[in-house]
């Protein structure tokens, strides 16, 4: 279906939530907290493989999934925790005035100098 | 529409799992498994504590049935010695539990604005077997189909009166949940298993189906939350 060898996990549905967690941090409600809950669902697919499937290679397949999004969770994190922290430095450092105009060309739709 | 010429190095699949969604729908999802999760987890966290309390509740609805509803049933079908009273003597013998562990023919000696007879509270549950087969012949014997409904004649009551019957379909009702509220673990493992999130893709990516067929649509995550 995906014409390669392997399912690429950009197309794991618990993995594009994941990474909606991760990078989607406008919303008005953090959802970082859910993350754990987010890899349950990896629990619950590698239980249902052994106990109700009894099939191995199943669970070969999805502990090889956790292992690549693990390392590629971990990396989105630490991503987005540099990135917050680098901007935040950045904004402390800016001109209090510059930054207050700056702050208000961000509300508007075009950057203008006013 | 046909978006295959417009973006042709993106696979159908991709279209409906990865691309179909916004922002705001993701997060919903998120907040759902993470509902779902949580309560999970806090209802098995009090599993010790609500497991004797379920079998209480159990065990006294098991024997209210048998005890307290039963007896005008069985005191009228006796006096007139009807043929449902084997079939509710096999409910009430399967299921007792005598105060005292003393059998008494409570149902002769029982007279109408007497009080409702005492029963042990005991935090034991019906094992699986006693609650099939009470169910079986409670089912049978509130059918609008059965003997007991008949009709006994113009001016004599029905040997189970609507009430009655009533009660009895209560109990199936109820009993229903027995079996699920017994294997309380196992029940809230099994309602909180969001394991499809990821099967549903898979089976999709081994069967090959794609969306050339309607079928997939129907078996596939996405479609499935929408409705």
């Amino acid at each position: 279906m995906t014409k390669q060898i392997q399912f690429p996990i950009a197309l794991s549905f618990p993995w594009i939530l994941m990474q909606h967690v991760i990078k989607n941090v406008t919303s008005d409600t953090p959802l970082i907290e859910d993350l754990a809950f987010t890899m349950d669902v990896y629990n619950d697919t590698a239980q249902r493989a052994l106990h109700h499937f009894n099939s191995q290679f199943l669970f070969d397949e999805i502990q090889a999934e956790v292992n690549l999004v693990f390392d590629q969770l971990i990396f989105a994190i630490s991503d987005e925790t540099y990135t917050y922290h680098k901007d935040f430095a950045a904004s402390n450092v800016f001109d209090s005035d510059l930054k207050a105009v700056l702050e208000n060309a961000r509300k508007s739709k075009y950057l203008s100098k006013r | 529409m046909n978006y295959q010429n417009e973006y042709p190095d993106i696979s159908d699949y991709e279209r409906v799992v990865r691309y179909n969604y916004t922002p705001e729908e993701l997060s919903v999802l998120v907040d759902t498994i993470s509902m779902i999760k949580s309560t999970a987890s806090l209802l098995k966290a009090h599993e010790a504590t609500l497991a004797p309390v379920l079998r209480l509740y159990i065990h006294s609805e098991i024997q209210n049935l048998v005890q307290r509803d039963m007896i005008e049933i069985l005191h009228r079908a006796d006096k007139k010695k009807r043929a449902i009273m084997t079939t509710l003597m096999q409910v009430r013998t399967l299921a007792v539990d005598w105060l005292r562990g003393q059998r008494h023919d409570d149902y002769r000696t029982w007279k109408k604005n007497m009080p409702d007879p005492e029963t042990p509270a005991r935090v034991v549950a019906a094992s699986p077997t006693q609650l099939h087969l009470m169910r079986v012949m409670v089912r049978a014997l509130y059918d609008d189909k059965s003997d007991a409904r008949a009709s006994a004649g113009l001016f004599s009551k029905r040997d189970l009166t609507d009430p009655e019957a009533k009660i009895f379909e209560q109990f199936y009702y109820t009993s229903l949940n027995f079996p699920y509220l017994l294997s309380y673990g196992t029940t809230i493992n099994t309602i909180s298993d969001l394991g499809d999130l990821w099967y549903r893709e898979f089976h999709l990516e081994v069967s090959e189906l794609c969306l050339t067929v309607d079928f997939t649509y129907y078996i596939d995550p996405p479609f499935f939350w929408r409705r």
